[in-house]
């Protein structure tokens, strides 16, 4: 068994992803070791040591394949090897070994959907239909095929068909038009994609962020989205996976209302994990609206899950903001107060950063995360919202919230030593969120700073496993603008009561259930009043927070 | 014997809660269930105890279930450790068995004086620094450290780690510890005599532990731009968690209002230039882990690393200077527990003494990739991880004896002095 392994640095235990902290980042913007203005592997390796601090349980890599990168890497010439300016397999393979050494697992993004162009697959299906892998795409004489499908870059895209002037034939594509879309209906692409998994599982990987899985499979008469067949796959995939693999994950991204999501869990034989993607927009729709009720409703609609399943959540990532899981009246409002740059927009989202998004306020930055952190799922942390990056809306498509992640206030934020011009993109350099006022070096010394705020809210949340693993339940509160749930697990009980207000606000809960109980502060471990009969009474600063342990009384059971 | 899985939670909870071994004494466990049998010969049986705590964590412990139906640890019994020990690749039968009755963590016997066998008794997965670090040691020849002589791993699940090691019995007039305290009743000067030995044997270990680029798990490393000040802002957390759960009590008053001094004094110190490689350490340095050999010799024992942390803490590479600072430390208590233990003054400064002899014997051999590039730099890097365990230690003491938090106390107000 190489050392490698996951066997050989984790405890076995297949749930362990319910109750970590996630950490999605940028490769090719998180550190340059090799001075050629392209982070690498090795660059990476170097600050295991900053994520771990932070309290990281997984790292997600977005891709690293080959790539023309026209679409950030999402579109794969190669599914077996690492793109050279990210290193090598060898590097690969000792990043990953050195995060297991220090206890944090690795996944990575996985293209099942479609390739480049430019993948060999896709040159060789293009020379025509006698090809060998002639049906490894979809191909079509005509555009009239699978008309009920929307177009999902509507920016950049005006149909989900383009014409291939070498086989003369349309070829179908939910993305971007140099990314053909690969036939699952030839069993000859899915065992390809289940070689190219393993591949990475037996170099150490822990797991896949299956990226687009609603997508695989078409059928006429239908918008082509989580059709039976794409689940039929996916079910093949996680039996083939844990039948010569341990502890492994695989993680949807299905941007898709909850109760389609859920689909992706199956009978907990599918994928282990799912993005919550709507509760995300909904979060800052609660806090620019002042009230809860857009946060409960969604999670009120959200149906249970297995018990070996968990819900990925987070407030940004390498993406915009999406707004497709909104009705079209609240992306009219999420445009009117988020987006008031029209630059701001991109498809149906926002593309910005945590921070700037919420105008760098650090009372909401802080209230975000502490809801997130207590919703019932594993929050995702997306790099440099950790320290309150900012973006650069000038650059083009998504790459405004991808630059260079900011370390140091020296030359190029510290992210490397090669001259500016060669950086793949400037890092932000503005008097507000540049890399001179926002990088790690200075944050980590001011035991104020966002930076070390989140590191010990981080330690807090994994102190108490009952925020991956308890019951969820809304609270009916006296106050629209307090949104206050209760967590169970085993007998570890936890309340958790936010004010979205910019005002401070006074809220009475009814806790009776849990009279004779003294409610200990979380953070700063201080006990408030015992829970009597009457209403319970909290009072807010703006935008303030408490997270309660509902200790048992002794003798109480 | 009774079938393993007969045993109820409350008989294993019964073996676990007293035992010296048992790491969370400060937690009440609800349950506990045997979750694996890694070994099962004759009359050994080793159970992989999981203890649940009431949060929904857990933690794993080897016990040794009684061959009869006692619900106790059998690991000290005679034919238990004897059969142990054979496993372990140290053919053992008929040797004679004694306690070594001082650990914290684990649990060891001496067979016939040649052999000490030692069970690991909190398990996590991983590889067991302890053996590595002795392998390491054995493939530079270096002569400080008892001879391994044999292991027992589990293979898993639910965990792939060693369960059990052998090593070579270290015949010794006894550990530093005991020695330095007796030593004050009739020739206080021995420790300052033998603390330039001591500095000159570290340095020789951790040149040994830095000595092999080939392994990636002991190739000394360049710590990354901001690892200093990543250890800074741990320590700084810990002051600030530490002072603000501080009992009100007169012996701790001297400190209890300075805790914005200590962390400007991290601040501070933690702003200091290149620290030097990091490398695999001992992790856990006092005069307890050293023994004074019956050659008259310094020998170290015990590398597993500090049992509170966690294995990928402990097998962390670090500045060896975290390991001086352990030692150091440990002279400052150990004039201290004199007083507080036997009423008997030592002699003036005699702290100084070992401390200077002890540092000077370490530069005079040490290899300089581990060191800052300046003396200056060495010093407030020792002071840095200085000040890091007399956190720990008020954090301790406090707690736990708070007869003992002078100790701590008299040494941050030793750190808070300005420098001459």
């Amino acid at each position: 068994m190489s050392t490698s392994a996951t066997e050989h640095w984790f405890e076995s235990r297949p749930n362990w992803f319910k109750t970590a902290v996630f950490y999605e980042l940028h490769l090719r913007a998180f550190f340059d070791s090799s001075d050629d203005g392209v982070g690498d592997f090795r660059g990476l390796r170097d600050k295991l040591d900053y994520l771990q601090w932070l309290g990281i349980d997984c790292i997600w890599l977005l891709p690293f394949y080959p790539s023309p990168l026209r679409d950030g890497g999402y579109d794969v010439s190669d599914f077996l090897s690492v793109a050279p300016e990210f290193g090598t397999l060898d590097e690969f393979a000792s990043f990953v070994e050195s995060a297991h050494e220090r206890g944090m697992r690795v996944i990575s993004d996985f293209i099942m959907n479609h390739t480049s162009s430019e993948h060999p697959w896709f040159q060789e299906s293009r020379q025509g239909p006698d090809n060998p892998k002639a049906d490894w795409y979809v191909w079509s004489d005509t555009v009239h095929r699978y008309e009920d499908a929307r177009i999902i870059f509507v920016d950049s895209e005006q149909s989900n068909w383009t014409f291939d002037s070498v086989r003369g034939a349309y070829f179908w594509h939910r993305f971007y038009h140099h990314q053909p879309d690969l036939n699952y209906e030839n069993p000859a692409v899915g065992d390809a994609m289940l070689e190219a998994l393993r591949f990475w599982l037996d170099l150490g990987l822990d797991g896949f962020r299956l990226d687009a899985v609603p997508y695989l499979f078409e059928e006429e008469g239908t918008n082509c989205e989580n059709l039976p067949e794409t689940h039929t796959f996916l079910k093949r995939v996680r039996a083939e996976i844990d039948a010569s693999y341990t502890d492994r994950v695989l993680l949807a991204e299905a941007n898709q209302w909850p109760e389609d999501v859920v689909d992706y869990f199956a009978d907990g034989d599918e994928c282990h994990m799912a993005f919550h993607f709507p509760v995300m927009p909904r979060m800052f729709m609660a806090l620019r609206r002042e009230e809860a009720r857009p946060i409960v409703e969604i999670l009120d609609r959200t149906p249970p899950i297995p018990e070996n399943c968990q819900w990925g959540l987070f407030l940004r990532n390498h993406d915009e903001l999406t707004l497709e899981m909104v009705t079209d009246e609240e992306r009219d409002y999420m445009y009117a107060e988020y987006a008031m740059d029209p630059r701001m927009k991109l498809n149906l989202g926002i593309r910005r950063r945590l921070a700037p998004l919420l105008d760098g306020g650090r009372d909401e930055i802080e209230l975000m995360h502490a809801i997130l952190f207590s919703l019932p799922g594993s929050p995702v942390l997306y790099y440099g919202d950790e320290i309150g990056m900012g973006d650069n809306v000038y650059l083009g498509d998504r790459d405004g919230v991808r630059t260079p992640m900011q370390w140091t206030g020296d030359r190029n934020g510290g992210f490397s030593r090669a001259d500016f011009a060669q950086l793949f993109l400037p890092p932000l350099m503005d008097p507000v969120f540049g890399f001179q006022a926002v990088n790690v070096e200075a944050q980590l010394r001011s035991p104020t700073s966002l930076l070390r705020w989140l590191q010990r809210f981080v330690a807090l949340r994994k102190e108490h496993p009952v925020f991956g693993l308890g019951s969820y339940e809304a609270l009916q509160t006296s106050n629209p603008r307090v949104f206050a749930h209760v967590r169970q697990h085993e007998s570890d009980t936890v309340l958790c009561v936010h004010n979205l207000a910019r005002s401070a606000q006074a809220v009475e809960l009814d806790l009776s259930r849990f009279e004779g109980r003294t409610p200990t502060e979380m953070i700063g471990r201080s006990s408030f009043p015992r829970i009597g009969e009457l209403p319970y009474l909290l009072t807010f600063g703006p935008r303030g927070f408490f997270w309660f342990q509902l200790p048992e009384e002794p003798g109480d059971a | 014997m009774p079938d393993p899985k007969s045993l109820s939670s409350e008989d294993l909870l019964s073996i676990v809660r007293g035992a010296r071994w048992f790491a969370a004494k400060d937690r009440t466990p609800e349950s506990a269930e045997i979750v694996g049998l890694p070994v099962q010969d004759g009359p050994v049986t080793l159970a992989i105890v999981e203890v649940r705590f009431a949060a929904g964590t857990h933690e794993h412990y080897t016990v040794a279930l009684d061959g009869g139906d006692d619900v106790v640890d059998a690991f000290d019994h005679q034919d238990v450790a004897q059969r142990l020990a054979s496993l372990a690749g140290v053919p053992s039968a008929g040797a004679r068995v004694r306690s070594l009755g001082v650990e914290q963590s684990n649990s060891s016997v001496v067979l016939d004086e040649l052999n000490v066998l030692k069970l690991y008794r909190r398990l996590e997965a991983g590889p067991n620094p302890e053996l590595e670090i002795l392998a390491a040691l054995a493939a530079q020849r270096f002569p400080n450290v008892p001879a391994l002589q044999g292991t027992l791993e589990a293979t898993g699940p639910p965990v792939e780690t060693a369960l059990a090691s052998v090593t070579a019995f270290v015949p010794s007039a006894g550990g530093g510890w005991e020695l330095t305290l007796e030593s004050f009743a009739d020739d206080a000067s021995w420790l300052p005599d033998r603390a330039w030995r001591l500095g000159e044997v570290t340095a020789g270990l951790h040149s040994a532990l830095a000595a092999n680029d080939a392994d990636p798990h002991f190739a000394p490393e360049e710590p990354s731009a901001e690892a200093l000040a990543l250890q800074a802002a741990a320590i700084d957390e810990e002051i600030a968690a530490t002072f603000a759960t501080l009992p009100e009590d007169d012996a701790l008053g001297a400190v209890a209002h300075r805790a914005e001094d200590l962390r400007d004094l991290v601040h501070e110190l933690g702003a200091s230039g290149p620290s030097g490689l990091a490398i695999r350490t001992h992790g856990d340095y006092h005069l307890g882990q050293v023994l004074w050999s019956t050659d008259g010799d310094w020998v170290v024992i015990d590398f597993e690393g500090e049992p509170a942390r966690s294995l990928p803490e402990r097998r962390r590479k670090r500045s060896p200077i975290r390991d001086l600072a352990g030692m150091t430390r440990s002279f400052a208590y150990a004039a201290d527990s004199v007083l507080l233990l036997q009423g008997r003054v030592p002699p003036e400064g005699w702290v100084d003494a070992c401390r200077t002899a002890f540092v000077d014997g370490y530069l005079d051999a040490a290899d300089e990739r581990l060191l800052p590039p300046s003396r200056s730099g060495f010093d407030r890097l020792l002071a840095l991880y200085e000040l890091e365990k007399l956190v720990y230690e008020l954090r301790y003491e406090a707690r736990n004896r708070p007869d003992w938090a002078s100790i701590p106390v008299v040494g941050l107000l030793r750190l808070l002095e300005p420098a001459v």
